[in-house]
């Protein structure tokens, strides 16, 4: 401590290592208020399709299906003191012979805020649901709400829930 | 800054730091804002940083004692290079140099010196006692 840059990298160096302490201690505490294996039951959503607005088959040989759906959603129980943003994704997943499973993003939405998480819209597909190949005639496809819990500091949760199905049309149209 | 003063800025900064880190938690967890645990610990931080290291004058309270100049006259490997590299053959025995009267405490320079015995060697031997007595002299410069 006998020079003026000693005692700054000193008093710099500390607080720094308290500081990455703290937010230890901010994300670690954060757990035991909202477990992460329950993250699902604090969660409501629901979604439904309302039609089918295009079904057909491109050049290239795959379907390509285009939804609107009507999508509610009650996220407030995620938000802690510690949450930055959580991102919600609705997946479609269905089995075709190729493929065991096959899951395709529909539609995302980044939630910022407590006041923000819980509303209910009816929105298209952001992204068309493409297969690989043709297999999405008459075909049932699950619903999945998928989230990402993304901390200001700490470990990221990701949880799901299942929501309804559907099955597609046997022609294309 | 003199040695207590130096030992003093250093109580200083750890017990700050880490009270200010406890009150930005305990404060940000009672809120629950997470912004005002953050201004709350920059603010300690700042407040460590202003009280510890510039150069206040409760921190020279307890000077430093330099030797009297006829203590340094009996240790003539103190005085300069060229005394202590001309005269330094004819010692067979151990030299102890204390630099400074032990009313200054666990300070850093106790130099036992073992003889030896060629031009080079004592060349060296006199390096450290030199490049001490510069580091004092700077160390009371500053502080």
């Amino acid at each position: 401590m006998h020079s003026f840059g000693y005692r700054l990298n000193t008093v710099l160096t500390f607080a720094l290592l308290l500081l990455a302490v703290l937010c230890g201690a901010a994300s670690f505490l954060d757990a035991f208020n909202s477990p992460l294996s329950a993250s699902s039951s604090y969660v409501q959503a629901n979604a439904q399709v309302v039609k089918v607005n295009r079904f057909r088959r491109q050049l290239n040989g795959a379907d390509e299906v285009s939804l609107t759906f009507n999508v509610s959603l009650d996220m407030k129980r995620l938000f802690t003191w510690n949450t930055k943003q959580v991102f919600v994704f609705l997946a479609a997943e269905y089995e075709t012979p190729k493929n065991a499973l096959n899951q395709i993003s529909l539609w995302d939405h980044i939630i910022l805020d407590k006041d923000q998480a819980m509303f209910q819209t009816k929105v298209t597909t952001k992204y068309p649901l493409i297969d690989q190949g043709s297999n999405l005639r008459g075909r049932k496809v699950d619903l999945i709400l998928h989230w990402h819990v993304m901390p200001k500091t700490g470990r990221m949760i990701r949880d799901k829930l299942r929501l309804s199905d559907f099955h597609l049309p046997e022609a294309y149209t | 800054m003199d040695w207590q003063g130096q030992k003093l800025a250093k109580i200083f900064m750890q017990i700050i730091l880490l009270v200010s880190t406890i009150t930005a938690f305990g404060i940000g967890y009672t809120i629950s804002s997470f912004q005002i645990m953050m201004l709350t610990y920059s603010g300690g931080v700042v407040l460590t940083a202003l009280i510890t290291v510039p150069n206040w004058p409760f921190f020279n309270h307890h000077h430093l004692k330099w030797l009297d100049p006829s203590e340094a006259e009996r240790h003539p490997m103190l005085q300069s290079n060229d005394a202590a590299v001309a005269a330094p053959k004819k010692k067979a025995t151990k030299i102890n140099v204390r630099l400074f009267i032990p009313t200054i405490d666990h300070l850093f320079v106790m130099v036992d010196i073992l003889p030896p015995l060629r031009s080079s060697a004592a060349a060296s031997i006199s390096l450290p006692a030199f490049s001490a007595l510069t580091i004092s002299g700077l160390a009371s410069k500053l502080g």
